[in-house]
């Protein structure tokens, strides 16, 4: 094994200035949380090859992991990380928040759902549903988890599709309290993250029902578990089960059998209800008032594009520094064997993605930019970019994973290593917080919108950066170069241009069907014209992608940085006219056109290798989240034996201190890890006694240790009864 | 003749002084007759007395190492039994009136000089070749040219030369060579003896007098040593200061460090400080001279070489082994931890309270590794960040803010300390690991492995406070971090908490700030990149462009020592994030640049980070 960083060539350019671009305002922020995660024995330090590293331990059962999660959110929770959560004014206090919800997500994304389903979901509805009575009894017990708050909007009949919710709420005023009612099995709240084991309190989502006139959906809060963890009368609670990801989160199902709440539990930011029984709302569009209730709550899209990213990052990062080290195959007999990335084809399955996860680092940096900085005039240019970003980047996540899991070969199957794992950990993100193919058809609705408003008011197109569609149609060479190919004139002009063709197309098409079918409803024309709408989401997407990417480069000076993220744009554009085939489709390329823009790519593949390490190192993760194959692979595999011994020699000697001092048997084996104390006074006594006596007396003693101590050591235990002889 | 006549005689004719001199009044015994020999003082007393006896008198030298005295005879035979160990040694002991255990066994021999006849010739036997004046020449560069030899060649005039060339060919390559035989005419030259007598080293250099040509000459030659050489860390340093790093040490070092990775003779390296010390640090002292005489770039100068000989020892391919003997603050830890193996020990034979004060503290030392460096207006360097942010919880926040001294049971604990050997074991292990002749981590880890035992945490060790260390010192900032100590201390006040609150409010508030965030910033860094954010940030402090906390906190602790420093901002929250984030930028300097790391060929994965 050599490391990456000596066989290959320096930086050429900063790469922590470059990890500043990529990782915004909060990198230090990031940075303190991994910092103590790393120290903490909570989060399971383990030594290989030399190195540390964290992760949670998937090999405990599904109740080990969640109460797993609970203790390292305790944890957080006791050092201070929340201090302060609701009180961090502007949008420096909203970075700062999602800085804390995606650092933690890198650790893993079981403890981020958690957090955020309390603090976003369950914090956010208090802070933005609310008003003032709620914040001032709720903001404090939910910084210190004396509430645990879950937040049950999806049932098991509805989810996408919120309004269709059954759950029903009805007022008394003879006691001024709402009664919430499941009125039949697929009213029941499902996949209610942190219900099934340790919420105390609920925000609910239900249908307002005032003198039998339904009100449209609206929130309460409700008490399902009382301090010492006992579910409440009239509430009944089960648990999801066991998922492919995720299992340290602790996601239930939730029935009311009218549950009697008082009237104040209602979040009355837009309508209330008079102790009388009157309905009060300052909205009285319904569409409106849902939607301005909602708003609030796009959070949670930006956290999981965020966290997608880290994620992204972290494969990316694995399979670059695996890449760099293993070699397969000599080109010449008897000539050492060639490094993977020195394959073209195996540049070809990462680089692009690399110079991708930059380009849409830089679009979930700028959607959380405008999250942070929304104004109302902004909520629907925040909906529609958190709606696009979040399909792309969880899409773009997911592939890469898988890339980069085949691409790891073996070594990527293993759990320790974590691609292949991450693969099941966030396959959710696709669905949770709206579906990714819903969303996709709700940009182009509401591009389509946009259009036809402008048009109506025979105004030009505002907003949403579909300001080009103003201007001529620009112009394509006919015969594409390779140095066309990487001018930002060209990129940004076929990227507009595909946005503007399917935009008509799509409008065309929608009033033909419309002619064709009139009375049929919107909906239907809709639902038969997902094809272009699908297309017309991705162009602009990519569109958007592009335009932030320019904003950011812009602001850096000329130099290496500059030349590095202008050498990832065009790889990242012409990737994107690579694989989507829409280009030809629609003939914005033509055949030749696009032979020219396939060449071109091994081309960007062969200048982007020498800046592989740097720009994977500029990706901003500690190495402890890595794994051990970014690192010395071979040293983390030759220690097996080692391993096991010493773990139960420290813990031996850790048994015996504790003994001493009088202090209860923790278990606490990380702390002796990364030490080379124990591990050679096990070597020693490995080469001093007889191999076999010496395992089957700790083996011995391992059994009546791995009462306290969870599945890791019985394994280790399992491995030394299989191989006794090892 | 006067006292630099007797030194330089003593010098270049036969004897390199040690320590001090010491004549005796001529018809007294060694236990009350010994009067010292410092000055022209000295010599002007004792020339009574000489004059009394025959012009006859007997001088002493103390050397504390071996224990023994030199005569020198008026009648000397060519035909002398010379044995030179060339061997550095310094002698810890600064007392006026030389020991009389030393003085009493040992091979105890006379240095007799006739005072007013011209030079005698000599008898030495067992000697020793240098003093601390010739040490310092050498490394200065002044002479080192003219002295250091690579190898013995050519034509030797005469028997003096040739012991001169042996001599200087042994100090250049850190050999301890000796002579198997030596007669006159006949040299022939051995290396590392073991304690029977035998040589340890196939090295062998065979010199004989040639008559015709008036010289001697090499006959055979054996160059090849095998036996692992031991560069001693205080055969550098003055003891007075409780070895303290200087910058020609650290040159010296990096130049030893850099030539033995070549050379493939030496296998194994260990440091040890004699006297009292491991090593106290860097020379704080000649670092605020220099900067408060507007030279700040020769302080940050000697970071850098201290910096990139740190580095060059976290990534060095053969094995160091400190003995971590005494105190370890500051610079000594950089040139330990770095290390592969740092055996920590017991150290109350050296420090029995009372027996002396280490002014940094102005506190009795019990323990044997410190980073004070808050508390002097600086913060830990020398990759301190690094080591320090890697040990349990966050132990390091804890020893790195507060500057809390460790004992050899806590470093181990902590991992800053690989074994643990006891005092008396630690010669025998030296000895083994020399024996040994070694590069292989494997072997010498199980070497020392023999010699170690696992001690015992006092009771009342800090390092049972982990949980507590872990709740206050978590906190995102200093001011955070006090606070959660003070609510601690609401509970459950006792000394320790008392302690640990009073540091941190007597260190600098810049210091702990900046410290803090060094350390936070360093877990997640590789080596290189913690040196070179050190780098930057020691510059700052030099610099005293923001502040001169470092200056006030050497006045304060160490030159006036009235142990209250100004520091300026004088609160913490009078440091701002904007003022913490100019240490960790480049310096608005246009001759400065950031530290250049040596290109390495080893890079362990530990030493290895992305950013």
């Amino acid at each position: 094994y050599q490391p990456p960083e000596l066989t290959e060539p320096a930086p050429y350019f900063d790469t922590l200035l470059l990890r500043e671009l990529i990782d915004g305002p909060m990198f230090k922020n990031n940075d303190y949380l991994f910092s103590l995660m790393k120290q903490s024995t909570l989060f399971c330090p383990r030594n290989r090859g030399g190195k540390v590293f964290v992760g949670p331990d998937y090999n405990q059962s599904m109740e080990e992991q969640r109460e797993m999660t609970m203790k390292r959110i305790e944890y957080l929770r006791d050092v201070g990380v929340f201090d302060g959560w609701f009180g961090k004014e502007g949008f420096m206090g909203d970075l700062w928040r999602f800085s804390v919800a995606e650092s933690v997500s890198v650790f893993d994304h079981s403890l981020g759902i958690k957090l955020g389903v309390h603090f976003f979901l369950w914090g956010g509805a208090i802070r933005f549903m609310g008003t003032k009575r709620h914040h001032d009894k709720w903001y404090k017990p939910t910084e210190t988890y004396e509430v645990k708050g879950c937040f049950a909007m999806t049932e098991l009949g509805h989810g996408s599709n919120v309004r269709g919710i059954e759950t029903v709420t009805r007022y008394d005023a003879s006691t001024q309290e709402f009664v919430i009612l499941t009125p039949c099995e697929s009213a029941q709240k499902y996949w209610i993250g942190g219900a099934a084991n340790h919420a105390t309190h609920t925000i609910v989502f239900s249908q307002l029902e005032i003198n039998g006139v339904n009100q449209g959906v609206h929130a309460f809060v409700a008490q399902i578990r009382d301090e010492n963890g006992n579910i409440c009368p009239n509430v009944r609670i089960a648990d999801c089960g066991h998922k492919i990801g995720l299992n340290g989160v602790d996601n239930g199902r939730i029935w009311f059998d009218n549950l009697r709440i008082p009237r104040e539990n209602l979040l009355n930011s837009v309508a209330d209800v008079s102790p009388d029984g009157q309905y009060l709302t300052a909205i009285k569009d319904p569409d409106q008032r849902f939607a301005a209730f909602l708003a609030p709550l796009t959070s949670g899209r930006v956290t999981i594009a965020a966290s997608a990213m880290n994620t992204t990052k972290i494969g990316l990062a694995t399979a670059i520094r695996y890449s760099l080290s293993r070699r397969a195959f000599s080109m010449v007999p008897n000539e050492p064997e060639v490094l993977l990335l020195d394959y073209p084809s195996h540049q070809r399955r990462l680089l692009p993605l690399l110079a991708k996860t930059y380009a849409l680092s830089f679009a979930s940096n700028y959607l959380k930019m405008i999250y942070v900085k929304r104004t109302p005039e902004s909520t629907k240019t925040v909906h529609v970019v958190s709606s696009a970003l979040k399909a792309v980047l969880t899409w773009h996540c997911m592939r890469t994973l898988q890339e980069c899991r085949e691409a790891c070969g073996g070594q990527g199957i293993k759990t320790e290593n974590h691609v292949g794992h991450l693969k099941s950990e966030y396959d959710v993100q696709l669905t949770f917080e709206g579906d990714n193919n819903v969303l996709m058809q709700q940009i182009s609705k509401a591009l389509l919108a946009e259009f036809l408003t402008a048009k109506k008011r025979n105004k030009p197109i505002k907003g949403l950066g579909l300001e080009h569609l103003n201007k001529p149609a620009p112009v394509i060479p006919s015969q594409l170069t390779s140095s066309t190919l990487r001018t930002t004139q060209f990129q940004t002009d076929i990227f507009c241009l595909r946005e503007r063709d399917l935009l008509h197309r799509f409008v065309t098409e929608v009033s033909q069907h419309q002619a064709a079918q009139g009375v049929k409803s919107k909906e239907h024309i809709f639902s038969v014209t997902y094809q272009i709408a699908e297309d017309l989401g991705r162009a602009f997407s990519d569109r958007l992608i592009l335009q932030t990417y320019l904003d950011v480069e812009a602001t850096v000076p000329a130099g290496p940085l500059k030349d590095i993220l202008g050498l990832m744009r065009a790889m990242y554009t012409t990737i994107v006219m690579e694989e989507d085939a829409s280009f030809l489709r629609y003939g914005h390329l033509s055949t030749d056109n696009a032979a020219v823009v396939r060449k071109e790519v091994p081309k960007l593949c062969s200048e982007l290798r020498p800046h592989a390490l740097a720009l994977v190192s500029s990706l901003g993760i500690p190495d402890a989240f890595l794994a051990p194959i970014a690192f010395n692979w071979v040293e983390a595999n030759a220690t097996f034996f080692g391993v096991i011994i010493w773990v139960m020699v420290a813990l031996l000697f850790y048994r015996e201190s504790c003994k001493r001092v009088g202090a209860s048997i923790e278990l606490d084996t990380s702390s002796f890890e990364g030490q080379e104390g124990p591990e050679s006074l096990a070597t020693l006594l490995v080469t001093r006694s007889s191999c076999l006596w010496l395992l089957t007396s700790l083996a011995n003693e391992l059994e009546l240790l791995s009462s306290l101590t969870p599945a890791r050591l019985r394994a280790e235990r399992a491995r030394i009864a299989c191989n006794p002889t090892s | 003749m006067d006292y630099c006549q007797i030194v330089s005689y003593l010098e270049t004719e036969s004897h390199p002084i040690c320590k001090g001199f010491y004549f005796l009044v001529p018809g007294t015994n060694l236990e009350d007759g010994l009067r010292s020999l410092k000055n022209d003082v000295g010599v002007r007393n004792c020339r009574p007395y000489a004059l009394r006896n025959n012009s006859d008198i007997d001088i002493y030298m103390a050397h504390s190492h071996f224990n023994e005295h030199i005569r020198a005879d008026s009648d000397v035979s060519e035909n002398e039994d010379d044995d030179y160990d060339v061997y550095f040694v310094y002698n810890s002991d600064n007392d006026d009136t030389a020991s009389l255990d030393q003085l009493s066994d040992g091979e105890d021999e006379v240095v007799d000089v006739r005072i007013e006849t011209t030079l005698p010739k000599t008898k030495k036997k067992h000697t020793k070749m240098f003093d601390d004046n010739f040490l310092t020449r050498l490394f200065n560069g002044i002479e080192r040219e003219k002295y250091i030899e690579k190898e013995v060649k050519g034509l030797i005039e005469g028997v003096e030369q040739l012991k001169r060339c042996v001599t200087f060919y042994a100090l250049a390559n850190v050999l301890k060579l000796y002579y198997e035989i030596n007669e006159g005419k006949r040299l022939v030259v051995r290396c590392s003896r073991d304690n029977h007598g035998k040589s340890m080293c196939p090295y062998r250099l065979w010199e004989s007098w040639m008559q015709k040509e008036r010289s001697f000459q090499v006959k055979t030659l054996a160059d090849e040593h095998t036996y692992s050489r031991t560069y001693e860390y205080d055969s550098l340093i003055t003891p007075k200061q409780l070895n303290v790093l200087s910058g020609e040490m650290v040159s010296r070092l990096l130049e030893l460090f850099l030539s033995y990775e070549e050379d493939p003779n030496v296998k194994l390296i260990i440091m040890k400080g004699e006297g009292r010390a491991f090593c106290a640090g860097g020379d704080v002292a000649a670092v605020v001279n220099d900067i408060n005489n507007g030279n700040w770039k020769l302080s940050a100068d000697f970071s850098s070489k201290q910096f990139r000989l740190n580095y060059l020892m976290a990534t060095y391919t053969k094995p160091q082994v400190s003995l971590l003997r005494g105190i370890v603050m500051g610079g000594g830890a950089g040139a330990s931890i770095h290390g592969r193996f740092r055996v920590a020990t017991d150290n109350s034979y050296f420090l029995k309270p009372h027996s002396f004060k280490v002014n940094v503290f102005g506190a009795n030392i019990s323990k044997v590794f410190a980073m004070p460096e808050t508390a002097l207006g600086l913060f830990p360097d020398v990759g301190a960040s690094y080591y320090l942010s890697r040990t349990p919880g966050l132990f390091g926040e804890y020893v790195g803010l507060t500057g809390a001294r460790l004992d050899g049971a806590e470093m181990l604990a902590c991992g800053l300390a690989t074994h643990f050997v006891p005092l008396e074991k630690l010669p025998l292990l030296e000895d083994a690991l020399c024996k040994a002749n070694t590069g292989d981590p494997n072997i010498v880890n199980n070497i020392i492995n023999e010699y170690s035992s696992t001690p015992k945490l006092k009771e009342k060790s800090q390092y049972f406070r982990l949980k507590t260390i872990e709740r206050c010192f978590s906190r995102r900032t200093v001011e955070d971090i006090i606070s959660a100590l003070e609510k601690e201390a609401d509970k459950n006040m006792d000394d320790w908490i008392a302690w640990t609150i009073k540091s941190l409010k007597k260190a600098s508030p810049t210091s702990l700030k900046i410290s803090l965030r060094s350390i936070r910033e360093g877990r997640l860094q590789g080596v290189g990149q913690c040196f070179i954010r050190e780098y930057r940030m020691v510059c700052t402090v030099f610099q005293g462009k923001y502040s001169r906390d470092f200056s006030e906190g050497y006045r304060a602790l160490l030159l006036d020592k009235d142990k209250n420093p100004k520091w300026e901002p004088s609160k913490l929250e009078f440091v701002s994030d904007s003022m913490v984030d100019r240490y960790f930028a480049a310096l608005d300097d246009k001759d400065w640049e950031d530290l250049k790391l040596p290109a390495r060929s080893n890079l362990p994965s530990y030493a290895i980070s992305k950013l």
